[in-house]
């Protein structure tokens, strides 16, 4: 609470933020206050913000999120200011889209963090960068490249569905995700999966109270989401 | 030579920019010593050339030091020449660092490097992979597809040409130097473009000798070998050649066993040389070799081990090294012989390379050939290339959990074969290319041609594929061979596809995508297999897809998803199960794997008219839907239903009824008309209450909206099954059901709407209050109106619907009226057997009427009911019998019409021979009737009924006594019949019929013992046998008939008494 109290120091205040941060993500407030409770909990060795790695980690560890190129771009998403540490704002402002069921604050989510390089448009080259990765590589060398390509071809083909511009705004990934919700995580899964998004309310929810003795942060974090198999 | 080396040269895989390492291999040896031919060579033979600077440095780590140049200037401890373009010199050394900018200077850095030219060459090449960039510019990059850049410089150079030739002489000297550059540049890249082609050339050459062995190709090879063996020493190649060992065939081709599969042995073959003893010959992945044949100890095995390090490529050339004979007298047909194998060689390769791309994990042997098969391309430093890795295990990137074992087994084989493969290697070179350099160059250079040829052919061969073919065969590879991303891009795309299209639902298949889909199903991925299912959903509606789908365990998977917690998941599976179950396998698979318990479970959702349902419930609906699509299917199967029931399904669906969305109510009426063939579900449907909601939906639920004609199909074929049972149709017509149902009729255009609505008007009119209710709707004529163009189908219900209404008198007149009669006489010619039952008894019920008969007797209705007794089907020939009946009662002059049926009495006669109890009831009946005309009754005992009925006395079919009993009362009126019955040992059983608790079968056996009584021997017969009680009984029932029939029998047998009485005291 001691946390809580120094970085906001008027309740109505918080009060207020949780309200917006609510309605912007479409969480329920006592999700977002379960969060903030989390936020405060696990970054209490950092003082209060939530480092690069740590992010990282979380997203591994909780989200089964595993592609580091994702994740840094994920992280950019996060942090609008590039400061390499989340404040809790940042930390609440961004899990509420990452966890959002509402499917125009993801399709957002996941075009952000797919535009690499914010102007606005996924372009060809960022397709590049996103799925130069996906084929698994063959003893042929080219081979690969040239799938790659291809590759990008069907898939600008498939977003780039309204202007055909040879590119893709938010509009086109809109409708296209709106055709097809597998789109949504058509360069890269960059959500968390059901199964993992509905065990960390859980943990956040029940568990929680529990397991943060005022004790201090050493408290064992139990949260234990079911990894994947 | 840019070409050659980004296609033909092989590289280490830590590729992408400067890592890649150019491998040590023969191949990348013999691109390396042509390049280096080309180069020493370039500046005498092209001095120009020579000297052309490059546009940017070939800069790369030497090996060579400072001092083992001579001839530059040094400048701070940099090595560097006079000449500067553009200040940089052409020359430079510094440290380790070369460049240089000219043909001769590299020249004479190879000189220089002395015998390590060939590492100072591949160090240039692979740090610059595509030195043309550096030595002509950009422009002259290594592109894939269309080079033109050529064209554009050319065409360049021509018009620069132009323009100087108009513009004055003087000013253009600059230009004219330019251009002097330029045509030294374009010669320069001729000359390297020759060097390119020869160098893929020479690759093609390599490439195609190494080809490996396949099951495929060593099959042929066999076959055709065999074909060309036998005794004849001149003609014949070999005495003999078989397979060595078990006949089995595994799943890829290969007969070794499977723990010998994992060397890369195919099979073990036993040749018989005309020369010499046999050989025993292991066909192995690398080629064929001589083991050491028989074990002696152990009978029936191999001892493995090879002889020799002698590998050869095929079984032809092995045989032609071990066997002069064969060599000579292979060489005799050589064209023959030789050329096909080989030729067939090379179409097979292609086709086991798809195959084997196919190929899943499923089958755990080939999977371990295939592993293996992978273990030894690695050691084998990936000579094959591109030919190979088809051949490696799927690098699915998902795999379930079995994948961590199988990677150790993998790395574990690989270590242990490291020895093996390299000595394999090394004694493949040692004897391929050395051993006659020519022959092989000649050979190879056609064998690449024909490669060529037959891919071309190949590709003609498959002209007439749909361009779709192409494209979903490269979307399939994405989906093998790409991580989650390239997987749903995959995905996605082929959904595009028209999937309902049969070209695009066999490419998929051909292409290997099923497997592929398959597999993805077993993943963890829940997008991907949302994705696989949508594309199995759509091309599970073709049959063949349907069935390959089963075969390769589809089903069993989607029956585990259906648990999954993911309820999209759960509608697609069970949708997908729903197309799939359309065949018997299919649904007994669902059954065996717990399907059915998990799809009735689906069924149990939120309730449906809830007013504000969120979405959450509706997607819980749709997946109730989903179900009770797929229990749709599966209820064709009697053991389905059975389980249905037994997990529920019933009280669930009873439920769901009440869904107002038609969506919903199509499945589940669906479901439970195929389930109302069996008893138990008639009785729960009625006894759920479910009749009320089927009359419901008949329906017109709303002005508006017209009700859906398949739902009204299916609910009225729910009622035609359910309806045969009274209570049900009571309940359809107190929920007023039976005026939509007469309402259908005027539906012309649907005739499964139509065939259903009459099925269950038929079963409905068996109810006499039903019957009334369809005469106020006027049912009849709509009925009759139906008779003509209509399908089977329709006909069959139609005309049993008339015949069942046609057993009110009122109605009868009514078909008459409306002209149904010469209709249904036109039926009597039909074939179909469910149609004959029911219009003989239409036709039956009609002749009821004497007014009714008159037309049929003019339409020779009658003939043709007696024809249909000939018919096979034992139920038609009684229903003919039957209507048979009432036409002899009817019809005017009937025993002259039936005399003038040809055979006709001789052909009911004998039906008295039948098994079938109905039959003989009807035949029984029909003759007492004949029988009535003395003139055929004399016909009939001529033709032995009296024998033949005596013996079918003693029955115990109570519908057969009746008839039987009258049919023998009325016999007895001719001749000696009665004398004849009583000797044939009727008498008795007869008596025993009064027993009986049927009051027909009263009647009729009193009337038959009364005509028996006649007899005096007959009397005695029935006395002794108990007859006076109970006719004393029946002489007080209240039926007259019976009365009079009764007391005549006493009174026949009372009076013999007293004769015998009177004779005795006379």
């Amino acid at each position: 609470m001691s946390v809580f109290k120094k970085k906001f120091v008027n309740p109505h205040k918080l009060e207020k933020k949780i309200v917006t941060l609510s309605k912007e993500s479409k969480l329920k407030r006592e999700t977002v206050k379960q969060l903030m409770y989390y936020f405060q909990t696990i970054t209490k060795k950092y003082g209060g913000k939530m480092p690069r790695t740590q992010f990282r980690q979380e997203m591994t560890s909780r989200f089964n999120l595993m592609d580091d190129f994702m994740l840094d771009n994920l992280y950019r998403c996060f942090d609008l200011k590039n400061r390499g540490s989340l404040t809790m704002e940042e930390y609440l402002r961004g899990m509420g889209g990452f966890l959002s069921d509402d499917m125009e604050i993801i399709t957002k989510l996941s075009f952000t963090v797919y535009d690499l390089n914010g102007d606005g448009y996924i372009t060809r080259e960022e397709m590049m960068q996103w799925l130069k990765t996906s084929l698994t590589r063959q003893s042929h060398e080219d081979d690969s490249d040239e799938g790659v390509k291809e590759l990008i071809d069907i898939i600008i083909k498939k977003l780039d569905c309204l202007d055909h511009d040879n590119r893709v705004s938010l509009k086109d990934f809109r409708a296209a995700v709106a055709e097809d919700d597998l789109l949504l995580e058509s360069l890269s899964s960059c959500l968390p999966p059901t199964e993992n998004k509905k065990a960390f309310f859980l943990m956040i929810s029940g568990d929680l109270k529990y397991t943060l003795s005022p004790s201090g942060p050493s408290a064992p974090v139990r949260f234990d989401a079911p990894v994947r198999k | 030579m840019g070409q050659a080396l980004v296609s033909a040269a092989q590289w280490t895989s830590a590729q992408g920019g400067s890592g890649g390492k150019l491998e040590l291999t023969p191949l990348n040896e013999e691109l390396l010593n042509a390049i280096l031919r080309f180069v020493e060579g370039f500046s005498q033979k092209y001095p120009d050339e020579g000297k052309l600077v490059f546009k940017r440095p070939l800069t790369w780590e030497t090996t060579l030091s400072a001092n083992s140049f001579s001839g530059f200037k040094e400048e701070n401890g940099v090595l560097v020449s006079e000449e500067k373009k553009d200040d940089i010199p052409l020359f430079k050394l510094q440290t380790q660092t070369i460049s240089i900018m000219t043909m001769e200077l590299a020249e004479m850095v190879l000189r220089t490097a002395g015998d390590k030219k060939i590492t100072e060459l591949r160090l240039c090449l692979e740090a610059n992979r595509d030195p043309v960039v550096n030595m002509l510019g950009e422009r002259f990059g290594t592109v894939q597809g269309d080079d033109n850049s050529i064209l554009r410089y050319v065409e360049e150079i021509r018009k620069e040409m132009e323009q100087l030739g108009k513009a004055e002489q003087g000013e253009n000297e600059k230009q004219q130097q330019e251009l002097k550059e330029k045509n030294m540049v374009l010669s320069v890249r001729l000359k390297l473009i020759g060097l390119d082609q020869q160098l893929l050339n020479q690759s093609i050459m390599k490439i195609s000798t190494q080809v490996r062995l396949t099951p495929k190709m060593v099959e042929s090879e066999m076959t055709t070998l065999k074909g060309l063996s036998g005794e004849d020493g001149e003609k014949c190649v070999l005495e003999h050649i078989r397979y060595h060992g078990e006949s089995f065939v595994y799943k890829n081709g290969c007969r070794a066993q499977p723990w010998r599969q994992l060397h890369g042995d195919i099979c073990y073959i036993e040749a018989k040389p005309h020369d010499g003893s046999s050989l025993y010959i292991t066909a192995n992945t690398s080629g064929c070799f001589i083991n050491k044949g028989p074990d002696p100890e152990r009978p029936g095995q191999l001892l493995y081990d090879r002889t020799d390090q002698d590998t050869y490529r095929d079984l032809v050339t092995l045989l032609k090294a071990k066997s002069p004979k064969f060599a000579q007298i292979i060489s005799k047909q050589e064209f023959a012989l030789h050329e096909k194998p080989k030729d067939d060689r090379h179409v097979e390769v292609a086709a086991a390379d798809e195959e084997d791309g196919q190929g899943t994990a499923r089958s755990e042997q080939q999977g371990h050939s295939q592993k293996d098969k992978g273990a030894d391309d690695k050691d084998k430093q990936n000579k094959q290339g591109e030919k190979k890795k088809k051949l490696e295990p799927s690098l699915k990137w998902q795999v379930l959990g079995v994948d961590d074992e199988s990677k150790e087994e993998e790395e574990e084989k690989q270590q242990k074969q490291k020895p093996r493969p390299k000595r394999r290697s090394s004694s493949l070179r040692k004897q391929k290319t050395p051993v006659e350099p020519a022959d092989s160059f000649s050979e190879s250079s056609t064998e690449s041609e024909e490669e060529e040829e037959a891919v071309e052919r190949r590709a003609e061969a498959n002209a007439d594929l749909p361009s779709e073919y192409w494209q979903i065969q490269k979307l399939v590879k994405y989906l093998k061979g790409g991580n989650q991303t390239a997987t749903i891009i995959a995905l996605c795309s082929l959904r595009d596809f028209n999937l309902a299209q049969e070209t695009c639902q066999l490419a998929i298949r051909d292409v290997g995508g099923l497997e592929v889909l398959i597999n993805l199903l077993d993943t963890n991925e829940v997008k991907c297999k949302i994705g696989a299912l949508k594309i199995l959903k759509e091309i599970s509606r073709n049959t063949q897809i349907r069935r390959s789908i089963a075969d390769l365990g589809g089903l069993q998977t989607m029956v585990k998803i259906l648990r999954d917690p993911d309820k999209d998941l759960k509608c697609l599976a069970a949708e997908t199960i729903a197309n799939v179950a359309k065949f018997r396998r299919a649904r007994r698979t669902v059954r065996q794997h717990g399907g059915i318990k998990r799809l009735v479970s689906l069924l149990d959702c939120v309730p449906l008219n809830s007013t504000n349902m969120t979405a959450e419930m509706e997607l819980d609906v749709e997946v109730a839907r989903c179900g009770a699509l797929a229990l749709w299917s599966c209820s064709k199967s009697k053991k389905n239903k059975e389980a249905m029931q037994r997990a529920g399904a019933i009280p669930l669906l009873a439920k769901l009824l009440k869904s107002p969305h038609e969506d919903m109510l199509i499945p589940v009426v669906g479901t439970l008309q195929e389930c109302a063939s069996e008893p138990s579900y008639r009785l729960a449907i009625r006894t759920e209450g479910m009749i009320e909601d089927l009359v419901g939906n008949l329906k017109c639920t709303s002005p508006d909206k017209p009700a859906n004609p398949e739902l009204q199909m299916h609910c009225a074929s729910a009622i035609f099954k359910c309806a045969e049972e009274k209570e049900t149709r009571d309940l359809v017509r107190q929920y007023g059901g039976l005026d939509p149902l007469v309402g259908l009729l005027n539906n012309m255009e649907n005739k499964e709407l139509l065939a259903a609505a009459t099925g269950a008007i038929w079963k409905c009119a068996i109810s006499p209050e039903n019957v009334a209710r369809f005469q106020e709707l006027k049912c009849i004529e709509l009925l009759v109106a139906l008779l003509t163009n209509q399908p089977e189908e329709v006909l069959v219900n139609v005309v049993g619907a008339l015949g069942e209404l046609a057993k009110a008198q009122q109605n009868r007149t009514q078909i008459r009226k409306s002209g149904g009669i010469p209709h249904l006489v036109n039926l009597l010619t039909g074939t179909n057997q469910a149609l004959l039952v029911n219009v003989t008894k239409a036709v039956g019920q009609c002749a009821e009427e004497p007014d009714n008969m008159v037309i049929i007797d003019k339409l020779d209705g009658v003939r043709l009911l007696w024809s249909l007794l000939k018919n096979q089907n034992p139920d038609v020939q009684a229903s003919a019998a039957w209507a048979i009946c009432p036409c002899i009662e009817n019809a005017k002059d009937a025993g002259e019409m039936v005399r003038s049926f040809v055979g006709g009495l001789e052909l009911i006669v004998s039906l008295l021979k039948s098994e079938d109890k109905e039959v003989l009831a009807a035949v029984s009946a029909a003759i007492a009737n004949i029988a009535k005309d003395e003139e055929n009754l004399a016909v009939i005992t001529d033709h032995g009924v009296v024998p033949m009925l005596a013996r079918l006395t003693l029955t115990h079919d109570d519908k057969l006594r009746q008839h039987l009993a009258e049919a023998i009362a009325r016999c007895c009126n001719w001749g000696n019949n009665r004398t004849a019955f009583g000797k044939e040992g009727a008498v008795a059983p007869l008596v025993r019929y009064l027993k009986s608790k049927d009051e027909n079968v009263h009647r009729s056996t009193a009337r038959a013992l009364f005509q028996l009584s006649k007899n005096p021997e007959n009397c005695i017969t029935m006395h002794e046998a108990g007859v006076v009680q109970p006719l004393l009984k029946m002489v007080g029932a209240p039926d007259a008939d019976l009365q009079e029939s009764s007391a005549g029998c006493i009174g026949n047998i009372r009076r013999l008494a007293l004769a015998n009485e009177r004779a005795k005291y006379a």
